[in-house]
């Protein structure tokens, strides 16, 4: 009996020790797929860290600029920059002076406010030769946040909203602000909701910190290793990509250059230093360049383009000759103005075709490795 | 009593063996099976990253068009432009073409990766000038500028956007402001000319007072092909601009609008026609054989950005499109052919519809597959990627093809994703290929 007994916890073993390696087998292989399907999220994090900077360097252009009273969260000087090249004559606004120049040309580099004053400080950012970082994390809730609601005033139901009797009251504001909850339901003459919508809360979200950052360093045109068909300085960029934790920091000395920065990565500052050299050699890095233009990408020259009268027939250009209240090369609806339908061709008179007031990129090139000089 | 087993305990036994074997094997097989499923899950999950990560990096590196050993997009031009002289059009697409019928031309005409030196004409042409004409636009004077500042005035639109280039309203007669192509052409001087009843001014040519824009613009396209001008422009730049005397017509102007103005509204059989096939085959210019179109919901001639009237680059990419296109190693004349037409091609959708039609046979027209592992075991997958480079709808499309495929069970998967990455002038600059 005893032996008999032996046997069955043998072959009990035997198959829970098979089941046990095929686990070991799947989480292995589970393991090495989750490994080499990792570099595909960095890769992504890294993408999306370009977009983000393109979008960056595009609104810096023109946005940002403005002050805001810290008090009433108003806006008490609403400049914006014209432009990372200002697209003026330099001596119309006189500021000939001023003026660079490059390829024969002469210009302005902004951005400048409508006046032609600088929007920077000498050898801070946005001045040329500067870089920022932007390590990129969720806020709990972004300065100037709009609640997530398409339909802040949906029709009510006479169920549940009899008194209304189906009316879609304008109740509420859209779209709605989104503030510190605690100050109840919105008020649009609230003092203290206007400043907490203005404010944001800047608390980061746990879990959406290192995963990916970018930096933007604005070239001067002297950097050697820059092809002069580049574009004229000023307005070429070194976007630096990366996926990991080290905030942007070009390297270690840049840490250390910014009195209390080490801390982030440490205790004290040889672990510090430690682990952002070990964090820096894990994460994927890429480098651009990127030429901005002040050139707008929409359809915003086609506003001048023939008004169409309701009754027209005619399709593809103006009907002549029918009259002064008929069409006209010289005549134009305001923009989105999409009241105005051609009755005859189902066609729309002015366009709502998707604008860019801040700017395009001429192109983009990766780099095949990190500018010269520590220039990015 | 002797210590055995009886009868029906040795045959329970045997049978509770035979169960438990059984139910071993099973197991064993099971596992074994489920081990190489596991394996082929994961072999096809690392095939997939790989031809993500190589999707990806196609994008930016641009090296199934251009890589050492196989740049089917340097060609070695004349110089100068060519300047041919079709017979059998009548008006108003009279006048001197630059492209050969049915792209047969490819191997002579720059490609979108021949150099600048070697592409922007600086010196010579082709072709038939008669006596007494302009030459000077043919070959452009100066070079490619990469400067483009909108405060300098010479990259201003100085023509009459609005005005319908049906070649008669050019007359200046009939023309509002007058004679635009004084304002603003490729050429150095304008023919001037009356109506032939007029009897007021006679046969003379006049200068034109700025050139740099339309020789600039010109000279892109002519060197690039149609999608490297779009690359290269900025996006409010208008692709228009006076070129090409109109001698041969009594009541021509001296320029007309050209090269990406004209574009032909031929109907559905244009759709096949921008591959290069079927008796539209020839139609390597688009000025003379495109289509365009009117996208559903926005109005004909009040939006339309294309034949008739002068628009800006986004314009363009908004109501038309247009790729670039290499060949495989290897591929013969005729496919390269094929391919190389793209290059000077612009297509719309003729109708009320804006993705289906010709836009749909240009990225079919536009896939080269790289098969990653070319020498694989027969029961491997077989993994693919590509980058199909597009413009449409105002913007520029890297649209990453990644397919695998099963050779057990013919099973196909494809992941389709757009990336933003370099552009073609980024992987010309890297290349060095725009220094002058």
């Amino acid at each position: 009996m005893t032996s008999r007994r032996g046997a069955v916890l043998i072959i009990a073993v035997g198959m829970a020790g098979m089941l046990a390696a095929l686990i070991m087998a799947f989480l292995v292989r589970m393991r090495g797929d989750a490994q080499s399907a990792q570099y595909v999220v960095r890769l992504a994090q890294s993408r999306l860290m370009l977009h983000a900077a393109l979008s960056y360097v595009q609104e810096a252009s023109r946005l940002g600029y403005a002050q805001i009273n810290p008090v009433s969260g108003l806006c008490t000087d609403p400049r914006e920059g014209y432009g990372w090249i200002d697209p003026r004559d330099p001596s119309v606004i006189g500021r000939a002076a001023e003026a660079v120049a490059f390829s024969g040309r002469s210009y302005l580099i902004g951005p400048r406010d409508r006046t032609g004053n600088p929007l920077w400080t000498a050898g801070t950012w946005p001045a040329v030769g500067t870089s920022m970082r932007a390590p990129m994390y969720r806020h709990v809730r972004p300065p100037y946040a709009v609640r997530p609601d398409m339909t802040p005033n949906a029709i009510p139901s006479a169920e549940s909203r009899p008194e209304t009797f189906g009316i879609p009251f304008l109740i509420r504001t859209d779209p709605t602000p989104e503030f510190d909850p605690s100050l109840g339901i919105h008020n649009p003459v609230s003092a203290p909701q206007r400043l907490s919508w203005v404010r944001g809360d800047a608390e980061v979200i746990t879990g959406s910190a290192g995963l990916g950052w970018f930096r933007v360093y604005r070239e001067t045109g002297g950097e050697a290793d820059r092809p002069i068909e580049s574009g004229p300085p000023g307005a070429t960029f070194i976007i630096t990509v990366g996926d990991g934790v080290t905030e942007g920091w070009r390297d270690w000395a840049e840490v250390m250059a910014t009195p209390g920065a080490w801390s982030a990565f440490g205790d004290n500052i040889a672990m510090a230093a430690s682990i952002y050299e070990q964090m820096s050699a894990a994460e994927l890095r890429m480098w651009y360049r990127v030429e901005w233009s002040p050139a707008v990408g929409g359809n915003e020259d086609v506003a001048y383009m023939v008004a169409q009268h309701v009754d027209s027939n005619r399709d593809y250009h103006p009907n002549i000759g029918a009259g002064v209240d008929k069409d006209s090369f010289y005549s134009s609806f305001p923009v989105n103005a999409s009241g105005y339908i051609s009755a005859h061709v189902n066609s729309i008179n002015s366009p709502s075709l998707p604008r860019n007031f801040v700017g395009t990129f001429r192109y983009i090139q990766r780099l095949k490795r990190p500018p010269d000089g520590g220039a990015w | 009593m002797k210590n055995a087993f009886t009868l029906i305990e040795l045959m329970l036994s045997l049978v509770l063996a035979v169960v438990i074997i059984g139910t071993l094997y099973a197991g064993f097989r099971a596992a074994v099976l489920t081990v190489s499923v596991t394996e082929r899950l994961a072999l096809e999950n690392r095939l997939i990253v790989a031809g993500i990560i190589a999707a990806v990096d196609e994008v930016d590196s641009w090296a199934s068009l251009d890589r050492p050993n196989h740049t089917p997009l340097r060609t070695n031009p004349v110089g100068g432009f060519k300047v041919l002289t079709p017979s059998g059009w009548k008006p108003p697409y009279t006048g001197e073409r630059t492209y050969e019928w049915g792209g047969r031309d490819w191997a002579s005409l720059p490609q979108p990766f021949t150099p600048l030196r070697a592409s922007w004409p600086t010196s010579g042409a082709a072709g038939t000038i008669g006596a007494g004409e302009d030459a000077s636009g043919l070959a452009l004077s100066g070079v490619y500028d990469p400067t483009w500042l909108v405060n300098d005035p010479r990259t201003w639109y100085r023509l009459d956007g609005a005005n319908w280039s049906n070649r008669l309203e050019f007359h200046e007669d009939q023309n509002p402001f007058g004679n635009d192509a004084l304002f603003s052409g490729a050429q150095s001087s304008v023919r001037v000319e009356s109506r032939a009843d007029a009897g007021v001014q006679g046969d003379t040519r006049w200068p034109v007072a700025h050139t740099w824009s339309a020789r600039q613009t010109k000279g892109l396209a002519y060197g690039l092909g149609f999608y490297g001008l779009f690359s290269y422009l900025p996006a409010n730049a208008f692709l228009d601009f006076y070129d090409n005397d109109e001698r041969p017509l009594s009541l021509g102007r001296g320029l007309v609008n050209r090269e990406v103005r004209f574009i032909g509204k031929l109907g559905i059989n244009s759709q096949i026609a921008h591959l290069g096939d079927t008796a539209y085959a020839g139609t390597m210019e688009n000025q003379f054989s495109g289509s365009f179109h009117i996208p559903a919901g926005y109005g004909g001639g009040a939006l339309f950005s294309g034949a008739e009237r002068a628009g800006t680059r986004s314009q363009w990419l908004f109501t038309n499109h247009l790729g670039i296109s290499g060949y495989p190693i290897g591929a013969n004349n005729e496919t390269r052919r094929r391919q190389l037409v793209l290059h000077r091609k612009m297509s719309g959708s003729y109708g009320r519809e804006s993705e289906a039609g010709t836009y749909a046979l240009l990225l079919t027209s536009l896939s080269f597959p790289t098969d990653l592992i070319a020498q694989r075991p027969s029961h491997w997958p077989q993994v693919t990627a590509e980058v199909r480079r597009t413009m449409k709808w105002q913007a520029i499309l890297n649209i990453c093809y990644v397919r695998i495929i099963d050779p057990i069970n013919g099973r196909m998967t494809q992941i389709v994703f757009p990336v933003t990455g370099t552009t073609l002038r980024g992987a010309r600059i890297s290349r060095g290929l725009d220094a002058l």
